[in-house]
């Protein structure tokens, strides 16, 4: 949940911006816009009781507003630095009869409070007190350990540095900071950075509890979100050393020493929970192969279907395989049978082997006939069955009638065709046949009716159809699939794959990279220069040859159908443009990939040290609020991590420290907001949270305020 | 448009040819038993035919025998023409498909 403990709603001093002004509307519809939850109102040196309870009812069913008060604060030093305080919405009168009393009619450019007063007038309300800290108007050195020193309770005393930066590095050394987005202009209220808070504390109270590190109540802020107990191993692979972990349903960090089996954890998680959950488990590093992975491609998951293709012309690719010409009729048939003609005489009482034959060869028409016929009786069933004729049958009777006549109509031309090619072929068989007959019964050679040239032209067209089919589906175009979103490269735009499906012909095999050419290019390349041999030469001499060569090709290359040419690849693109990223953008790139992209189909997150090949900086902008929005979209993460960004800045629900001494390795379980973590083995061994996550992940304290001193120094 | 070819007989000692006058003139060996020279012939006719069939007027052939001859391979060329006028009428509805 979000909070704001420093804000202002009315431009008090000489220095504060108009904008710091606002009307009760504005004033809910922002709070509503930002989504914060709990906000104090801490004007300069002025509270306005009447404008406090106004805006805080404004926002009631939304937003607890707390009154409070930014105040001019000045003791030992000589610099003036500014201290929040904030008060609980119960102790508003008080609170404000506090401060007329101590303002007086100063005005507020002109009044000062000192560290002393501030530590006295304020007490019996139980305030939380927020001094600038490492940012302008920060109070001095000395007056700020005149605070620390007099303040009734050191757990009521927030910091507020200048950014968010600083917070985690300031947190872990025991400074305990909040950061309040100081509005400027009420107009981009919504766009300031603000605290957030894990868990949903209730009122001021809870806030308290929470300050206070009320072990109670914190652990049954922490319990709701437990899950399970779960064994895990030092060894995961041969089940040794078992220990028990919790596991709860939000983030949970490892860290420690290395070595000390950080990673078993993640293994042994991995193995218990994928028989009953979704697990995706992450490794940091080097991410060539994943990448590599990711524009991998498996034509044998695609078919000609994918290209909208109505078959996958196997029946050509046979036809022509098994193609060999029809044999002329020899002129030794007519020869033989006019050298007898005497004897002939009788045959020719038989006019109809005289008779011209059909030679038809319209089975094809026929088939398409009844073909057109089903697909007009399919559509009336599907059309009667829809939503949109059920919803209105009326308007629709006509277009049904219109169809039924359709329909009727292409059966009487299917039987017309049906008809007239049974009732030809019937006709050229009854003459083949009487021819035979009288034949065998004057043993003479029957009269020849045919040449055979309708058969060979007729089966030469069918091959020159074949050929043309092939060729004209192997130049279909190519399918370009949605392209897929993997993840954005930091500024430079937002990276996706696409994925072109294709069939490999003369028009593309040159253009087209080999490696998604199956390795087959030199094949496709002879395969697609023979077929368009076979076309071009249709009427060569030796086009018998041309067949053959063809059919070899065919045979050797075990060319069923047209699947045999399909080509696949996918390419990464940033802003449309194919890209090739960096070794790092494959780190950022595979992350959000799978945290992000396949969110949904994962219950549980278990990450191996992500942080590697990453910088603090995108580790800060990017992956800690992805931990967040996994927990918060309620997965459980598990993660092993030496980063302090990532084990602090997730605010995690439970630790796990593992640490290794003399071959001795101990296991520590606890949390950030107990500050405690217990060893597994022995309940009286605890450790500081605070103090292990400084060795372990800030490299010590020298490190440590190393690192805070110049923070501090440049804010 | 339907052309009439004319095909005439060329007896020549020993080889018998029916000769179809085309723009160039195409010969089919009516005293050979062999099925090459005939197919070599289909192949030729068939490229005929499809072009004429392909072209802007869409030409159908048939064909006429000129011969006088009262021989055997006047009966049989009689027949065989029969025959391939049949034929070709065919072929040009499979053309059409």
């Amino acid at each position: 949940m979000k909070i704001d403990l420093h804000v202002h709603t009315k431009n008090c001093k000489s220095g504060d911006t108009k904008n710091r002004n606002v009307t009760t509307d504005f004033f809910a519809q922002k709070v509503k816009e930002a989504d914060v939850k709990v906000l104090a109102i801490t004007n300069h040196n002025h509270f306005d009781l009447s404008q406090y309870q106004e805006l805080r009812e404004s926002v009631k069913d939304y937003c607890d507003v707390w009154p409070g008060v930014e105040l001019d604060v000045k003791e030992l030093d000589t610099n003036i630095g500014h201290v929040i305080v904030v008060v609980s919405p119960d102790f508003a009168v008080k609170f404000s009869n506090i401060l007329i009393k101590k303002i007086g009619n100063t005005s507020c450019d002109n009044f000062v409070m000192s560290v002393t007063d501030l530590t006295t007038i304020f007490n019996e309300l139980n305030p939380v007190i927020i001094p600038h800290f490492y940012k302008p108007k920060s109070l001095g050195q000395q007056d700020m350990a005149r605070l620390e020193e007099l303040i009734y309770n050191r757990r009521r005393l927030l910091k507020e540095p200048s950014n968010i930066t600083s917070i985690g590095v300031l947190n872990a050394y025991n400074h305990k900071c909040l950061l309040g987005s100081d509005v400027k202009d009420w107009n981009t209220y919504e766009k300031c950075t603000f605290s957030e808070f894990k868990y949903d504390f209730i009122g001021f109270e809870g806030f308290l509890k929470l300050l206070d590190k009320d072990v109670a109540y914190i652990t049954d802020l922490l319990n709701k979100k437990f899950l399970s107990e779960v064994t895990v191993y030092g060894n995961h692979l041969t089940k040794e050393f078992p220990f028990s972990i919790k596991v709860y349903n939000d983030v949970n960090i490892i860290f420690g020493d290395k070595g000390s089996g950080k990673s078993e954890i993640i293994a042994s998680l991995e193995d218990y929970f994928k028989s009953s959950s979704k697990v995706l488990r992450y490794s940091g590093g080097d991410k060539e192969t994943w990448f590599k992975n990711l524009l991998q491609v498996d034509v044998s998951q695609h078919s000609f279907v994918d290209l909208g293709l109505p078959n996958d012309l196997s029946s050509h690719f046979k036809f022509v395989k098994d193609y060999t010409d029809e044999k002329p009729i020899s002129i030794d048939e007519y020869v033989k049978y006019f050298s007898n003609e005497s004897k002939n005489e009788k045959r020719k009482c038989f006019k109809i082997i005289g008779l011209e034959k059909f030679n038809d060869d319209s089975i094809e028409t026929i088939n398409t006939c009844k073909n057109e016929h089903n697909i007009i009786g399919l559509f009336i069933e599907t059309f009667i069955e829809s939503q949109i004729y059920k919803n209105n049958p009326e308007k629709y009777a006509k277009l049904i009638e219109e169809l039924n006549n359709a329909k009727a109509d292409s059966y009487i031309l299917f039987t017309e065709q049906w008809i007239k090619y049974y009732s030809h072929t019937l006709f050229d068989f009854s003459i083949d046949i009487i021819n035979q007959a009288i034949s065998e019964c004057i043993g003479n050679p029957p009269v020849p009716t045919t040449t055979g040239f309708f058969k060979f032209a007729s089966n030469r067209v069918k091959l020159l159809k074949s050929l043309r089919s092939i060729k004209g589906t192997l130049e279909t175009e190519e399918k370009t699939y949605p392209r897929i979103y993997i993840g954005d490269v930091g500024d430079k735009g937002s990276g996706y794959v696409t994925e072109h499906l294709r069939l490999i012909s003369s028009l593309n095999v040159d253009n087209v990279d080999a490696k998604y050419q199956n390795g087959r290019k030199e094949k496709y390349k002879v395969f697609n220069k023979s077929l368009e041999k076979l076309i071009v030469n249709f009427f060569c001499e030796n086009y018998s040859q041309f067949i053959s060569d063809f059919q070899a090709t065919i045979t050797e290359y075990d060319i069923k159908n047209i699947d045999y040419f399909l080509s696949s690849e996918k390419v990464f693109t940033l802003n449309n443009i194919v890209y090739n990223p960096s070794r790092g953008e494959k780190s950022i790139l595979a992350m959000q990939h799978d945290f992000v992209s396949k969110k949904d189909q994962y219950s549980i997150f278990l990450m191996d040290e992500p942080e590697s090949g990453l910088g603090n900086e995108y580790i800060e902008k990017n992956i800690v609020p992805l931990i967040k929005d996994l927990a918060k979209s309620g997965k459980t993460i598990y993660i092993a991590t030496h980063n302090s960004n990532i084990a602090v800045r997730s605010l995690p629900a439970n630790t796990i420290l593992k640490v290794v001494n003399n071959e001795n390795y101990s296991t520590y379980q606890g949390s950030m907001f107990t500050n405690k973590l217990i060893n597994l083995e022995d309940a009286n061994d605890v450790k500081e949270w605070n103090t292990e996550s400084e060795k372990h992940l800030e490299g010590g304290k020298q490190a440590f305020e190393e690192r805070g001193y110049y923070y501090g120094e440049n804010n | 448009m339907e052309k009439i070819i004319n095909v005439t007989i060329a007896r020549e000692d020993d080889i018998v040819n029916l000769v179809f006058h085309f723009e160039s003139e195409l010969k089919l060996n009516l005293s050979s038993s062999e099925a090459k020279p005939v197919e070599a012939f289909f192949q030729k006719l068939l490229h005929i035919v499809f072009r004429a069939y392909n072209s802007e007027l869409q030409d159908t052939f048939k064909f006429q025998l000129e011969d006088k001859g009262e021989d055997l391979f006047h009966d049989v060329a009689e027949k065989y023409l029969l025959n391939l006028n049949s034929e070709i009428k065919s072929i040009y509805s499979s053309l059409d498909n």
